[in-house]
């Protein structure tokens, strides 16, 4: 079994990447359907390996096993990688999204397949890996695998004021990560551990603790650096502009998966090894967070453009991630991961969702749509369903996670904790608002031109909206197979399971 | 000082005699080869080079530091890096000559003799020593930057480098002489690197020291030096600005590494002004390349950047004195930088025409319709640059902020961060020229199609290059 977790794991993080150097080593004798077919295989490979890992795991958990997937350590060349509670869903996100994002690519026309193949196995393949490594400095590096890529494509099939968003996203992110880069330096020489690998460093500080100075100075650098890439409020500006030129498969990996590294470190590494340091910075966390729940919300609320509005709403939604990691509970921390989970999945499928839209109006201006739901009933319930996915309704991954994070809020701080449920609220509000100005009441002008021309989603266009809209049910309906593995990790973690 | 007992090491001296008779062999063939076939020349240096390397890889040598009567060390990393940059340049010279350049086979001499310079400059022991061989650079770089002398651009260059370097080598010469009249005997040993602790707290040697110190900045382009830098490099003709890059600031580098080493203690009190110089070359570096579209002083102003963050390095080790991980991480350091430049310039030289000094950023313009090897080469080397995993730039940037950590330089890690955010600026702007529409006002790429070999593996060794740091950090 040993054997097995090992192979699909490399498999699952190496395929994508494999196949890129592939299709740049044949170069001039890939066809635009080879590099389809490359990539379609390179993508079902990760996915394969991501659901085959969670079934195992939690049939192992559920059977009484320690639950710690897999190890591998190639030649110790290699990174090692392995999972446990809190990287599984990720990984299984990644696997998830990739796919589906890869599949969307697949069935749409474009310039210079190769390339964009190219960059999007790339980006997919370093997402595996980020969530896969054990050792600190690769999920740093592995996360990086993105940056160049979706600068590349976002010059060339990005939408509307491309420019200044790619190298403004580059430049942000580029300064979170050095910040980062500078705690998981500042973590790795204060430790004095072995090296970066995640148990080293845990090893060296259960040898000697870091004084509280330090803790609150390394958690400093981690939080502000990682939370830029995951726009907290203030540094949160890239993000908008960037996901609405940055064309589909990519904004979908991107603000579905990428961004939920910040938020995953936060929870795998900082938090516990520096418990001190997180508690000190809580507060200005939880009302940073508040932030990015109530003002970003109403941002949101105002927008007009359906890209832009998607955007938004994912930045809004980061907000209640952070104030469950805030709250530093397993409940709290846990519903994180859950909603981490459920929002990457709706955010993905809003964006493709909005792509589908779009192409049939040539328009992203919502006040522009209207009555679309007569000619097109299924992409109508799709979207509402991301939409009540998003908003966080019974049913759906996202529901478990606002919930519990809300629950752990309580103990944290009953002001912050209303506060924050004011967030679904208002993403109600501009979800549903959404849905009416797109789907309900009269065709506008420009649209009633051209509205008996609007067809439905295709059937190739609803494949991987039926992947994300499964993923999200099957955990709305069955948490156990995301909650088992974080409670059973997560109770090992004193700085979660003691401090409240 | 008593002549006869000085030990003769002819043998360790092989690869600079090595390069020294292929100068020469070049310069005299040159006279009797008919114009036609003196592109065999090139073959001719470039095999004198790779013989030179082979002796200084395989010949170990046998004795200490006495060789010489102690002027010359055996430090023989840089050699092979220094014989290495030449080596490049020479490859790039062939398509640069292909397209029209002129003297190619004395060029290559001249290359030959300042790789040679150079490596008896770095292997120095004695300041005199290091003069003489400071000196046989410096002549031939400023031979070599006015190369294309119909060429106002590169007469330009030549002039200010001259200059430039006229001022450098005198104030590095009165600094020799401040050292030497502190001295408490009047023995030439006392210009060697193992006796400076003897003058350590004479005032008239610190500022000979400083003085010193100040020509060897000239030679890093390190601020307040730095202003040579960008004209130089840009009217310089391609394979010498890469050579000015790459080896010169290199050579620049270790020869300073070794003077802080040798002076010990003296070292901590440098370490402020030091510290200062290296966030203000790191910053005018940076800011100065945000307004740049001349793509050769782009790479100007980012070689200052880079200066900067090699001094970075340097004031660690001075405080921490760990000279051997000091040096792996240094070697480290340029040699990535070395793999992303010439990738870089070798792309630079794909344009038509010999003469690329006002080669824009918007002439790379739908480079990526035109040639996937060169766009492909451009944004792995450009993201090496700009310190993005896993290209072998980000691992040199990372050891750097390891030791910046150790040594406590918090502020100056928050400098090297803040310039490495400016420098996606222009870079991806750079890289981002490949991929836009073009307008029809570029230059033409020739892609020379013998290097184009060479380009791409300096591309592939940028990518796994770092394979060598994980198997000595195991991070």
């Amino acid at each position: 079994m040993q054997y097995f977790h090992s192979i699909m794991l490399n498999a699952g993080v190496y395929a994508p990447l494999l196949g890129a150097v592939v299709i740049v080593a044949l170069w001039t004798y890939m066809g635009a359907r080879s590099v389809r077919g490359i990539a379609m295989a390179a993508a079902s490979v990760s996915l394969l390996s991501a659901l085959s890992l969670w079934a195992d795991y939690f049939l192992e958990l559920s059977a009484g096993g320690k639950g710690v997937a897999v190890f591998s350590d190639y030649m110790g060349f290699l990174p090692a990688f392995g999972l446990n509670g809190i990287s599984m869903p990720m990984y299984a996100l990644a696997g998830i999204v990739g796919f589906a994002a890869t599949y969307w690519a697949v069935i749409s026309k474009m310039e210079n397949p190769r390339l964009y193949f190219t960059l999007l196995l790339f980006m997919q393949g370093g997402l595996m890996g980020a969530f896969a490594a054990t050792n600190v400095l690769w999920m740093y590096m592995f996360h990086e695998f993105a940056l160049v890529p979706t600068f590349i494509a976002m010059t060339i099939w990005g939408g509307a004021g491309k420019r200044i968003a790619a190298i403004q996203m580059a430049i942000y992110l580029t300064l979170g990560a050095l910040v980062s880069l500078a705690g998981i330096i500042a973590l790795y020489m204060q430790t004095d551990a072995a090296s970066f690998e995640f148990g080293a460093i845990v090893q060296a500080m259960a040898a000697a603790p870091l004084d509280a100075s330090w803790q609150g100075w390394i958690f400093a650098l981690l939080l502000f650096g990682l939370g830029t890439l995951v726009s907290l409020f203030p540094f949160y500006s890239w993000a908008p502009r960037g996901y609405a030129a940055a064309p589909t498969s990519f904004a979908m990996l991107h603000a579905g998966v990428l961004k939920k590294f910040g938020l995953y470190v936060l929870i795998q590494v900082a938090v516990p090894l520096l418990p001190v340091g997180a508690i000190e910075w809580g507060w200005t966390l939880a009302v940073l967070a508040l932030f990015n729940v109530i003002y970003i919300g109403l941002v949101t609320m105002a927008q007009r453009d359906l890209k832009l509005m998607v955007s938004y709403s994912s930045v809004a939604h980061m907000g209640l991630c952070f104030l469950g990691i805030a709250s530093m509970s397993v409940i709290g921390a846990g519903g994180a991961v859950v909603l981490m989970f459920g929002h990457g999945l709706s955010v993905a499928l809003l964006f493709l969702l909005s792509n589908v839209i779009t192409n049939r109006t040539e328009q992203w201006d919502m006040l522009q749509m209207g009555g679309l739901y007569k000619q097109t009933p299924v992409l109508a319930a799709m979207f509402v369903m991301a939409i009540m996915a998003s908003i966080g309704l019974p049913g759906f991954a996202n529901f478990w996670g606002e919930l519990s994070v809300l629950v752990s809020l309580w103990n944290f701080s009953p002001a912050i904790c209303a506060l924050g449920a004011t967030g679904i609220i208002i993403s109600a509000v501009y979800g549903l608002r959404a849905v009416a100005r797109i789907f309900m009441g009269e065709p506008s002008e420009w649209i009633s031109k051209r509205f008996g021309a609007i067809a439905d989603i295709s059937v190739k266009e609803r494949i991987p909206a039926i992947i994300l809209i499964a993923a999200l049910m099957f955990v709305g309906f069955c948490p156990k197979s995301v909650t088992k593995g974080l409670d059973a990790d997560m109770k090992d973690i004193p700085a979660y399971s003691e401090s409240k | 000082m008593d002549t006869s007992s000085i030990v003769y090491g002819w043998n360790e001296v092989a690869t600079e005699a090595v390069l020294a008779v292929t100068s020469v062999a070049i310069v005299a063939l040159a006279a009797v080869v008919p114009q036609q076939a003196r592109k065999w020349l090139s073959v001719l240096g470039f095999a004198g080079l790779l013989g030179a390397l082979l002796v200084e890889v395989f010949y170990v040598p046998e004795s200490a530091d006495t060789l010489f009567a102690g002027l010359l060390s055996k430090d023989s990393s840089f050699s092979a890096f220094a014989i290495a940059c030449a080596m490049l340049s020479t490859l790039m010279g062939v398509a640069y000559f292909s397209k029209g350049g002129k003297n190619r086979s004395e060029f290559l001499a001249v290359l030959i003799i300042c790789t040679m310079g150079m490596i008896l400059f770095v292997r120095s022991n004695n300041l005199m020593v290091a003069f003489v061989a400071f000196e046989c650079v410096t002549l031939c770089l400023y031979v070599m930057a006015a190369w294309a002398h119909n060429k106002s651009a590169s007469l330009e260059a030549g002039v200010k480098y001259l200059v430039i370097s006229g001022v450098s080598g005198a104030t590095f010469l009165l600094g020799i002489a401040f050292v030497y009249g502190a001295g408490l005997a009047t023995h030439i040993d006392l210009l060697n690197f193992a006796n400076f602790s003897a003058g350590l707290y004479s005032p008239v040697f610190r500022i000979g020291m400083v003085l010193i110190a100040a020509g060897l900045l000239f030679k890093i382009a390190a601020v307040p030096f730095q202003f040579w830098t960008p004209d130089v490099y840009q009217g310089a003709p391609t394979p010498v600005t890469a050579f000015f890059a790459v080896a010169s600031k290199a050579a620049g580098i270790i020869f300073l590494s070794r003077m802080c080493i040798a002076l010990g203690p003296m070292g901590d009190r440098a370490e402020f002004a030091f510290s200062v110089i290296a966030a203000l070359t790191i910053l005018v570096g940076n800011l100065g390349a945000v307004t740049q579209v001349n793509v050769k002083r782009l790479m100007g102003f980012s070689s200052i950047a880079n200066a900067g963050y090699l001094l970075v390095l340097i004031i660690a080790m001075m405080k921490l004195r760990n000279v051997d991980e000091f040096y792996f991480a240094v070697y480290f350091y340029i040699v990535a930088y070395m793999l992303a430049t010439y990738a870089i310039f070798f792309v630079v030289n794909q344009f038509e025409g010999y003469d690329d000094y006002d080669q824009s950023i918007s002439d790379y313009r739908g480079l990526s319709r035109k040639s996937a090897t060169m766009t492909g080469s451009l944004v792995v080397n450009l993201a090496s640059l700009a310190g993005i995993p896993p290209t072998a730039g980000f691992f040199g940037k990372l050891l750097i902020l390891i030791f910046a950590w150790a040594a406590q330089m918090y502020w100056l890690m928050g400098i090297m961060i803040f310039g490495s955010v400016v420098s996606i600026y222009y870079y991806f702007a750079w890289m981002r020229a490949a991929f836009d529409t073009p307008s029809g006002t570029e230059k033409e790429i020739q892609p020379s199609i013998s290097l184009l070999p060479t380009m791409v593996a300096l591309s592939i060794l940028t990518l796994v290059f770092s394979g060598v740091l994980l198997k000595f950090y195991a991070v």
